[in-house]
């Protein structure tokens, strides 16, 4: 069958292109050799010579052959040696806690065992502790700070040995789910887990991700203040299961984003003839394109909303997006029968792209299995065909799609997709549900 | 009158003579005998056939070295009268003899309908026509699913690829017809092919429909799948009768066999398919004017409610899946 389609380019915001850093070959740093350390400006070496002590590495070996998997890099919060670094580094531990093992290679090559106590998959963090102890340590900066205030970033970028990058504080992100403060600064892999600190060596942050181009994100103290004092508070006891405990992380987290979003009404916006959810909720962009060609018989409208920072859970998977488009196709000039067949063949190719790529790990993910029907809401009668899959490892996540065509009209139609990763089932229930009764035609 | 028959293994005559006169000698010398046997196990002079003074055939043995069977059953005899038909083994031949009183079976009918069909389609002009309505209704399919201005180009491109593909196609069975029966039938096999080619695509959109209409039920896939097989069971049956002179039950049962062993292999590989790509969604997704649609719409409460189903199948799969690894 011979057909053209449309184009549909779009617009992607810088946030989507962040890179997760951490991980690189083990064999990396051994070839480059030497310590480097970056002093760009005054001050950026006294703050260093004052604080290195209180940064370490960290770093994930395969228990049988003692190959590093994962360097990254983590600071002192406790004279115990309790050490804060992020979920990423040590994502291993968790998911395959049987083949790695973490250890903490401390400012004087002293290596030691660590032990992870608590991490927070949602905002990328974790603590772990060291066995030796150590009384100078980093405290948090709570006061606020104002855009363009000097910060220095420490860690060990790409296995090189502990250096100091020097940026500016730029606020903090703003239309976010994860609250991240915005460092005009080059992170590098192998920083993931370093303190970001101010002159007085208070930490404001924690190296997360970098966008390149000096475009680089920091998890807020806060969060990691917070993380540290319930670990502190509560007497350590080992888990039974680390995966059962990110899933009730996520679980939570999902339900409390997703339930504001149900809960809430909806901006609607028109397109053609009916009226579509639009920007829902105010972390989600939204972008749209109309498409018409002298050629074509046909001509589509497209509106595209998505939040595609998704929650890094291990190599082969990433959860906690959301996506949906519409698509308004009509045609004058084509009969019933072939703008059906047009029709259908949008609905069947998809006419969006998915969030990336979808995850393909048979350890992590089942196949998708999907229920289709003709459903009629109180506005036209459509087909709705819903297909999720389960997560494996965390039980009671799922991947959901929910595909939409109205079939109610001879010379014109809407077409919805919706795509949710690492929900309940009963939250893309709802979401779905709220998505159908929310596309009908305009008065 | 007799005839005397030689059957191989299967039941199946090789070699049949007809005899007026009396005596009549079987054996494997090349002496007296009417009946010459290569057959090592069969004494120089083995049997007589002879006719006794009530006009009864009798069949005699010659003293011969490993004597004179009557089939069926392993009885050795000297001497036998036989009325209308008599089987016998003579070393390790079979022999059969029968007399005009034998009866024949009935005659059948000429059932052969399909080949009286195809017949119809071995004339210069049937076989060009259904070419042309082939070409057309290619044409036409390019013309009805391309959403842009067409262009004659474009239009024409599909439909010759196709006639050529069609010639190949009915080339290759014309020359196993050629082997076979000394005769290509060209123009049939080409009608053949062109025939399947509009009921294949004919079918498909009907299938289509039906699939939308009843909101892709298990009788849609039922359909797909008998259908398909059909069609393909058909013009296999066409294709081969046109080139072989096997029974038509026969070639049916060969011609079914092969296409649901087709269908069977693409039904599998569709299957490996779905679970080699974990995203991989398959649905019904199929699309018409409001107008076909013959299925009840469900509310918004029943296709949740069965949503839950769908929950427990996916939680099912999840554990048993978890379980094995």
């Amino acid at each position: 069958m011979l057909m053209v389609r449309p184009v549909h380019t779009k617009k992607k915001s810088p946030v989507a292109k962040i890179i997760l850093i951490g991980f690189l070959s083990a064999t990396m740093g051994l070839l480059l050799g030497s310590k480097v350390t970056l002093a760009a400006e005054a001050g950026a070496d006294e703050v260093f010579s004052r604080y290195k002590n209180q940064v370490v590495q960290v770093r994930i070996v395969e228990a049988s052959s003692r190959s590093k998997s994962t360097v990254g890099s983590g600071f002192l919060v406790s004279p115990t040696g309790h050490i804060v670094t992020n979920y990423h580094v040590v994502a291993l531990l968790i998911h395959k806690p049987d083949q790695y093992r973490g250890e903490i290679v401390h400012h004087d090559d002293h290596t030691s065992p660590l032990t992870l106590l608590n991490f927070d998959a949602i905002h990328d963090l974790a603590i772990v502790q060291s066995e030796r102890e150590q009384p100078s340590y980093f405290k948090f900066q709570t006061e606020s700070m104002d855009k363009g205030e000097r910060v220095y970033s420490m860690g060990n970028p790409w296995d090189l040995g502990m250096t100091i990058v020097e940026g500016t504080y730029s606020g903090l992100l703003e239309r976010t789910l994860y609250e991240k403060i915005h460092f005009t600064g080059s992170l590098n892999a192998g920083m993931s887990g370093g303190p970001a600190v101010t002159s007085e060596g208070k930490v404001l942050g924690v190296n997360v991700a970098s966008a390149g181009d000096q475009l680089s994100f920091l998890v807020p103290a806060k969060f990691a203040n917070g993380l540290v004092e319930k670990t502190l508070a509560e007497p350590y006891e080992k888990p039974k299961s680390l995966l059962l405990k990110l899933r009730d992380q996520l679980l939570r987290h999902q339900d409390a984003y997703l339930s504001s979003i149900i809960s809430q009404a909806w901006d609607a916006t028109s397109l053609g003839p009916y009226a579509v959810p639009g920007k829902i909720a105010s972390f989600v962009k939204c972008w749209g394109s109309s498409a018409q060609r002298k050629k074509w018989l046909y001509e589509t409208v497209t509106q595209s909303c998505s939040f595609e920072d998704g929650i890094y859970l291990s190599k082969t998977l990433s959860t906690g997006t959301l996506q949906f488009t519409h698509t308004y196709v009509s045609s004058e000039r084509l009969n019933r029968f072939r703008f059906y067949s047009l029709y259908q063949s949008f609905f069947q190719n998809d006419f969006s792209d998915d969030i990336g790529k979808w995850f393909e790990d048979e350890e992590e993910v089942g196949a998708f299995r999907c229920l289709d029907d003709f459903v009629a809401p109180e506005g036209p009668s459509m087909k709705v065909v819903f297909c999720v899959r389960g997560y494996k490892k965390l039980p009671g996540l799922y991947d959901s799609v929910f595909k939409v065509a109205t079939v109610d009209n001879n010379h014109q139609g809407l077409q919805g997709k919706v795509t949710l990763t690492g929900v309940s089932f009963e939250n893309a229930q709802a979401f779905g549900r709220k998505f159908l009764e929310n596309a009908r035609v305009s008065p | 009158m007799i005839v005397i028959e030689v059957l191989n293994k299967l039941g199946n005559v090789t070699a049949r003579t007809q005899h007026l006169t009396f005596p009549i000698h079987v054996g494997r010398a090349y002496n007296h005998n009417h009946v010459i046997l290569d057959d090592e196990y069969v004494s120089p002079n083995h049997a007589s056939i002879q006719m006794d003074e009530h006009g009864r055939i009798q069949v005699v043995d010659l003293n011969s070295e490993n004597g004179l069977f009557l089939m069926p059953g392993k009885n050795r005899v000297s001497q036998t009268v036989i009325d209308k038909e008599g089987l016998f083994r003579l070393g390790q031949t079979l022999l059969r003899i029968r007399t005009a009183a034998f009866v024949t079976s009935p005659t059948k009918p000429d059932t052969e309908y399909l080949v009286n069909v195809l017949q119809a389609f071995n004339h210069g002009w049937t076989a060009a026509g259904t070419m042309v309505i082939a070409a057309m209704w290619m044409g036409f399919e390019v013309y009805w699913n391309n959403f842009t201005k067409s262009n004659w180009g474009e239009l024409a491109m599909l439909p010759m690829w196709a006639l050529a593909l069609i010639l190949v196609w009915a080339g290759s069975w014309a020359l196993m017809s050629k082997i076979n029966l000394h005769q290509y039938n060209f123009r049939i096999h080409c009608s053949i092919a062109c025939l399947a080619l509009i009921a294949t695509s004919l079918f498909g959109v009907i299938d289509e429909y039906y699939a939308f209409a009843v909101s892709g039920s298990w009788t849609s896939e039922m359909l797909g799948w008998g259908g398909s097989s059909l069609l393909l069971g058909g013009f296999l049956l066409a294709h081969l009768r046109m080139c072989t002179t096997m029974d038509s039950k026969k070639l049916a049962l060969h011609a079914g066999g092969v296409a649901l062993g087709i269908m069977g292999l693409v039904g599998f590989s569709s299957y490996v398919g779905s679970t080699q790509f974990l995203s991989a969604m398959s649905y019904h997704g199929e699309l018409k004017p409001p107008g076909f649609q013959l299925a009840d719409s469900l509310t918004l409460d029943e296709f949740f409610h069965e949503s839950q189903r769908l929950k427990k199948k996916i939680d099912v799969s999840i554990r048993e899946e978890s379980q094995e690894e």
